[in-house]
């Protein structure tokens, strides 16, 4: 979407007006939902940083702005792919305002990156979001004082709630440039005037750029100045020979200006009140608990086994048996196969409700399965991203994590995972090198069951039991901790220092999550659907044409002379190349029919858990980490699940284990 | 290379109850509350009364009695006067007769804090240059290590320490402006939370985490410590399994 953006700027640039709003800040302060507020679109918004790694934009009612949201930033040098992205957006679109938005309670941060926003000279109006918490806390900011002082309008917010929406609407209409100028250390500015002569055009002021790149790696100048040469070795010698000079890192001659101003404005215009009341006691006492060494894992386990109660045998096991026995079985197929039964080609008539019919099987998997729990675990999980413990799971995974070359920033992608793999792996941008990156995409690729997976490996070992379902997660850990064990060794590197931020805990709104969980199953069940009918009409072909009974033999000596499993469950792993939880929902099926007794079901799950990923997240993994390397994880992936899934069957067999 | 000083009239007292300190010293006699000297051995019994009538002394027949009160300046002035000693001869590199000079002078100007920076600066010194015992402060009091230098980096500092950040010492710019974008800046005060399974810290309203590498970039001024039991201030939730090393 981020090329799309950029597109479309260069046509608007051409004489068109479109006037952009671009919305900046911190990570986690609240920008996609003041982006929903300005343009009534629904946008995913939880309490973590990094729920936005692509630009999204669109119009805003009642101002003549089209609004683009932008994924947050640390500081003012970006780290990674997704930190870029606002700092090109402001290079390169046509922009007619900047709104920052703003951590009401973390005045001195919020200001700190205003400093930096003014270089730029584009009209501003700064947005102090979740005022109540700051109120909470007990700090009053004198919001008329500060817009004197800054130049530019200034207001608070607490976006969740919409409260401030129309001041923010009414200061829209008049975003100004700040008069403030800092004086830098004339080091500083003697270097920035140098730089500023090498670079080319741009829409903000050079001043802004050259001191961005005075407080970056050397590395900044490449990506920004890529394929001018001259100029980059230019940049790069006056930035070196300039550093020379000084002692301290220039960022720190930069910052320490702007600091100095910073303080200035918070003493004129902050106050600090009382003490924090009861509530946020509690709130610290969670949160010592869910990072603490041992109680913190212990609230983990605690969570899984919620989830377990929750997703697998209460939605899998209760809902779905009254969706599948029930609903479907007695009150909804009946009349429908009746209809179809007017239809005189036989063909068409199997089609639709035969064995591998559509209705029978595509739908009826899809709605009566799949659904219920995909719903009830997107519930679960929107209820942690808003809480606000993702962070916290860095912090008791980061040592974990260290060991297959990725640090703590890497649980949010891969916990991702467990919903939707595809945007997973889309949200490894987070992570800073691309090793770190490739070996996400690997762990997410090999063993991370998505959703309705997830759901359905709980529903299916709800009924098997509760120590084969953690002996198959010891085992699953296990895998992906070796897997990317072998391969942080293979790709040398550094692993990257962790440092995160962590948001306090917040109470879920009920709202927010009601939608959350309403629009991801949406968008879930409207993906997933055309994929189980265009499976089973494979199925179905491949049965008419009598190419299934071919298939199957072929794969016989895998599936049933390696892995000890019936014949029929090669027709699950077909469909496995198609949509994983297909495979989960036909393997959960064929269980509930008496096909699979508890070992073959334990191994077939493993299996297909392991198995390469869906189409979708495959094209995804070869868009992002390009050609070679997606292919090479697919493959691998492939044949380690078979591997794996034979090992694990002889061993359990040898040892007399049938659960 | 004695350690007695010319008595200039502002400090005499000072002066006084350091000869008595000294000499007790000489006699072998570890200087406390109530220690006793003969009168004899502090020659004109006259400059005392000034001492007397401040209740740092008071007589029994012929001798001299430290009380609690004089015994505590006495102390001061001697930990002053040695842990100066030590500065000017360790650190300043002065020879023992300009080190002497100025020791006499700083021993009445620092007071309690100054004197406690200077022991933590140096580690806690035992003993002054001439070999002979400091008395220790607060500050080596509440310290289980006795050696700790003014600024360290984070990782030595133990759950639930105060300090002052005092530079943060990264070469990575990315790094370095997301520190100082959550607060991590000099000057600024931070607690550290815990140190495992990751490093927690609060600075401001933030919460920052991190690995340990980072720990070890983040230099700090520990605030001075306090006795053991006034440190968990407000830890009733606190759990204690685990958090330091």
């Amino acid at each position: 979407m981020n090329t799309t953006t950029n597109a479309v700027a260069a046509i608007q640039g051409n004489g068109g007006e479109e006037r952009r709003l671009i919305l900046v800040g911190h990570p986690n302060v609240g920008k996609s939902k003041i982006f929903s507020l300005l343009t009534g679109q629904y946008v995913m918004v939880s309490n973590y940083p990094g729920t936005t790694v692509e630009v999204s934009s669109g119009k805003a009612t009642e101002l003549d702005y089209h609004v683009v949201d932008t994924p947050g930033i640390g500081g003012v040098v970006p780290r990674s792919e997704e930190e870029l992205v606002p700092l090109r957006a402001l290079l390169t679109d046509h922009v007619a305002a900047v709104l920052q938005v703003g951590d009401a309670k973390n005045m001195r941060r919020t200001l700190l990156l205003t400093m930096a926003l003014i270089e730029t000279g584009l009209p501003h109006v700064l947005d102090l979001n979740m005022a109540d918490e700051a109120e909470k806390k007990g700090y009053r900011i004198d919001t008329d004082r500060l817009s004197r002082s800054l130049g530019f309008p200034v207001v608070m917010t607490v976006a969740t709630e919409g409260k401030g929406r129309s001041e923010l609407f009414e200061s829209l209409r008049r975003p100004a440039r700040s008069p403030i100028r800092i004086t830098y250390d004339p080091r500083v500015e003697a270097a920035a005037l140098q730089i500023a002569d090498q670079l080319p055009d741009y829409r903000i002021s050079k001043r802004a750029i050259a001191l961005t790149l005075l407080s970056a790696n050397p590395s900044l100048v490449d990506t920004l100045l890529g394929g001018q040469e001259k100029q980059s070795r230019a940049i790069k010698e006056i930035i070196a020979r300039t550093q020379s000079d000084v002692l301290e890192p220039l960022q720190q001659l930069i910052m320490n200006a702007r600091t100095a101003c910073v303080e200035r404005l918070i003493r004129e215009c902050q106050t600090l009140g009382q003490e924090p009341g009861f509530r946020s006691r509690f709130a610290g006492f969670l949160d010592r608990v869910s990072i603490h060494p041992l109680w913190g894992i212990v609230l983990l386990f605690g969570i899984l086994f919620v989830m377990y109660e929750f997703v697998g045998v209460f939605a899998a096991g209760t809902v779905v048996d009254f969706f599948h026995e029930v609903l479907f079985a007695k009150v909804l197929l009946p009349p429908v196969v009746q209809l179809v039964s007017h239809i005189p080609f036989v063909v068409l008539r199997d089609f639709l409700v035969g064995p591998y019919g559509q209705i029978t099987m595509g739908i009826t998997l899809a709605l009566a399965i799949v659904l219920p729990t995909v719903t009830s675990f997107f519930m679960i999980f929107s209820i942690l991203e808003d809480t606000g413990y993702l962070p916290r799971l860095q912090v008791i995974l980061n040592r974990i994590f260290s060991f297959v070359g990725l640090n703590g920033k890497a649980v949010i992608p891969i916990v991702l995972g467990f919903g939707c793999g595809t945007m997973a792996v889309i949200v490894t941008r987070i992570l800073e090198t691309r090793r770190e990156r490739i070996i996400a995409t690997l762990i997410l690729a090999l063993g991370i069951p998505c959703a309705p997976q997830m759901g359905l490996i709980l529903g299916l070992f709800a009924k098997i039991g509760f120590i084969p379902l953690v002996l198959f997660f010891v085992f699953l850990t296990g895998q992906l901790i070796a897997a990317g064990w072998l391969a942080s060794k293979l790709f040398p590197g550094e692993t990257t220092a962790f440092v995160t931020e962590l948001p306090p805990y917040r109470l879920p709104h009920v709202n927010n999550i009601a939608s959350k969980t309403f629009y991801r199953s949406y968008w879930f069940i409207r993906e997933v659907i055309p994929w189980f009918l265009v499976g089973t009409a494979i199925l179905f072909l491949a049965d008419l044409t009598g190419a299934l009974p071919e298939l199957k033999r072929l794969l016989e000596p895998v599936v049933v002379g390696m892995l000890d499993l019936p014949a029929q469950t090669s027709e699950g792993f077909i469909l496995g190349f198609l949509r994983r939880e297909y495979v989960a929902a036909y393997f959960f099926d064929m269980y509930g029919k008496g096909l699979l007794d508890n070992l073959q079901a334990f191994v077939a799950t493993m299996v297909m858990t392991l198995f390469i990923p869906c189409t979708a997240s495959t094209f995804v993994i070869i868009k992002e980490r390009g050609i070679g390397v997606g292919l090479a994880i697919v493959g691998f992936v492939t044949a380690y699940a078979i591997v794996a899934g034979t090992i694990i069957n002889a061993v359990l067999r040898i040892l007399h284990v049938t659960f | 290379m004695e350690e007695t000083c010319k008595p200039c009239t502002a400090e005499e007292r000072e002066e006084i109850l350091e000869e008595i300190w000294t000499t007790l010293e000489l006699d072998r006699i570890t200087p406390q509350p109530g220690s006793r000297i003969r009168l004899s051995k502090l020659g004109n019994g006259q400059r005392l009364s000034p001492l007397i009538q401040g209740g740092d002394l008071r007589t029994e027949a012929d001798h001299a009695v430290l009380t609690e009160q004089g015994y505590q300046k006495a102390k001061e002035i001697m930990r002053n006067h040695r842990l100066a000693e030590r500065l000017l001869h360790d650190v300043l590199n002065l020879q023992s007769e300009e080190m002497e000079r100025s020791a006499c002078r700083y021993e009445h100007m620092l007071d309690t804090e100054a004197a406690d920076s200077i022991c933590i600066l140096l580690g806690h010194p035992r003993t002054c240059p001439h070999g002979k015992c400091i008395p220790p402060g607060e500050c080596c009091e509440a310290e289980e290590t006795m050696l700790r230098p003014l600024v360290v980096p984070l990782t030595e500092l133990d759950p639930g320490e105060a300090a002052t950040v005092a530079y943060v010492g990264t070469r990575d710019n990315g790094r370095l402006s997301y520190l100082t974008s959550l607060g991590v800046v000099t000057g600024r005060p931070v607690q550290l939370v815990q140190k495992r399974p990751s490093f927690i810290v609060k600075v401001d309203e933030n919460s920052v985490a991190f690995d340990e590498s980072i720990a070890r970039e983040i230099f700090v001024r520990p605030a001075l410590r306090r006795r053991s039991r006034d440190r968990g201030e407000g830890s009733r939730w606190r759990l204690r399994w685990g958090g330091g090393r």
